[in-house]
């Protein structure tokens, strides 16, 4: 028998049952790496959990019984393979069963400088709620920056307000006209700058429809916008609303720039 | 001898001829350790002498781990008899007794002391003395 020399390692061969203990001490293992292990809150129901075949994914579990996969943190490079590839992290929902998901991308930049980086949303609405019911979407840089309108009020139309967004080629604008006259139809030209140098002019044309605030006078009108160069000119045509010295109308349109 | 009977016969200093002679307990301390290294020599063995050692204890008073490593006669890896990587302090039996030779001397050696560290041992050894 000789020296009770301390086990200082167990290789896998010499373990031919398991271990059974059911306790470790407290600071086993501070400080250690665990790989490729289980490790999760709770054996089931809601959870986080870190499982082997899914190295870059931080589970969580709702525990609905429903529940075909669970929320996730991902990162991964999107594309897979290539300078191409994006850094992403991914935020997905948990999914129940015959349902869908929604998910937060977010990606830097690729390698070779093909793509820059991105926040995606992937969900069937997207929702902004504040502390108020006018929960402000406050955006800044090229792709949403919000222009203000500079219209020049005329009659029957004495007050014109509203702010134009470019999102990539396409111009969303919202106009609010106020009547002073109660116009049977109006033409109202809109000199829509943008933030391009030289501003392009806006081509081909977009629907625009309008709603009077007061209902019971009016209804919904539309407007065909017409192409005027960098004119816009807003038309209303069939359904045009009764529209009373005092009201307000409101337009949201979309051109698609050239 | 062609047609001859080869009769056995006892060889002198078999096991047959070792009486028991007494028990002894063995207890040593090294010098102060130098060069991570303190080493016990114990006196060799009288030619008709054989001890079995049962039981031992050895202890360093090293800060830092040490090994230790049994050898008879001689730090030699031929003349290994046991060792423990836990040399500050180990326990050892051997049932049927670890043998230390008539002639030959029991070595100590503790290895990676601290210096000025001394090492310790004491061993339950049956003496053989030849009949």
């Amino acid at each position: 028998m000789g020296f009770r020399n301390p086990i200082t390692s167990l290789r896998a061969d010499q373990i031919t049952g398991q271990l059974e203990g059911t306790q470790i001490a407290a600071d086993a293992i501070d400080g250690k790496v665990i790989t490729g292990a289980t490790v999760q809150t709770a054996a089931s129901g809601p959870r986080v959990a870190l499982e082997p075949g899914w190295a870059s994914d931080v589970h969580l579990y709702v525990g609905d019984a429903q529940e075909s996969a669970p929320g996730t943190v991902r990162s991964a490079l999107l594309y897979g393979g290539g300078p191409a590839d994006l850094p992403a992290t991914q935020i997905t929902s948990p999914r129940l069963n015959g349902h869908t998901d929604a998910s937060l991308t977010l990606h830097g930049a690729s390698r070779d400088g093909s793509g820059s980086s991105q926040a995606v949303v992937t969900a069937g609405e997207i929702a902004l709620n504040g502390p108020t019911f006018a929960t402000e979407l406050t955006v800044s840089g090229k792709v949403s920056a919000g222009v203000p309108v500079s219209l020049t009020p005329f009659s029957p139309i004495s007050a014109v307000t509203g702010s134009v967004v470019r999102i990539g080629g396409h111009v969303i604008a919202t106009l609010l006209f106020t009547f002073n006259a109660p116009p049977t139809m109006f033409v109202a030209f809109a000199s829509i700058p943008v933030a391009d140098s030289p501003p392009k002019p806006f081509g081909g044309f977009g629907i625009a429809h309008g709603v009077a605030r007061n209902e019971t006078r009016g209804g919904v009108g539309f407007a065909r916008v017409l192409n005027d160069g960098v004119l816009g000119r807003l038309m209303l045509a069939e359904g045009a609303p009764t529209i009373l010295a005092g009201d307000q109308l409101s337009f949201s349109a979309a051109w698609i720039a050239n | 001898m062609a047609g001859g009977i080869v009769l056995p016969r006892q060889i002198a200093g078999s096991a047959s001829g070792w009486q028991l002679a007494d028990y002894l307990t063995v207890r040593a301390r090294t010098d102060p350790a130098t060069g991570g290294r303190a080493v016990l020599e114990l006196d060799p063995l009288p030619g008709d002498v054989l001890w079995l050692v049962d039981h031992a204890v050895v202890a360093c008073t090293s800060s830092a781990p040490t090994s230790v490593r049994w050898y008879t006669t001689r730090e030699d890896p031929l003349n290994l008899l046991d060792g423990s990587s836990a040399g500050n302090f180990d326990v050892a039996d051997w049932p049927v007794g670890l043998q230390i030779e008539p002639g030959s001397a029991l070595v100590v050696v503790w290895s990676g002391a601290s210096d000025e560290a001394t090492g310790v041992m004491t061993a339950q050894v049956r003496v053989l003395r030849r009949g």
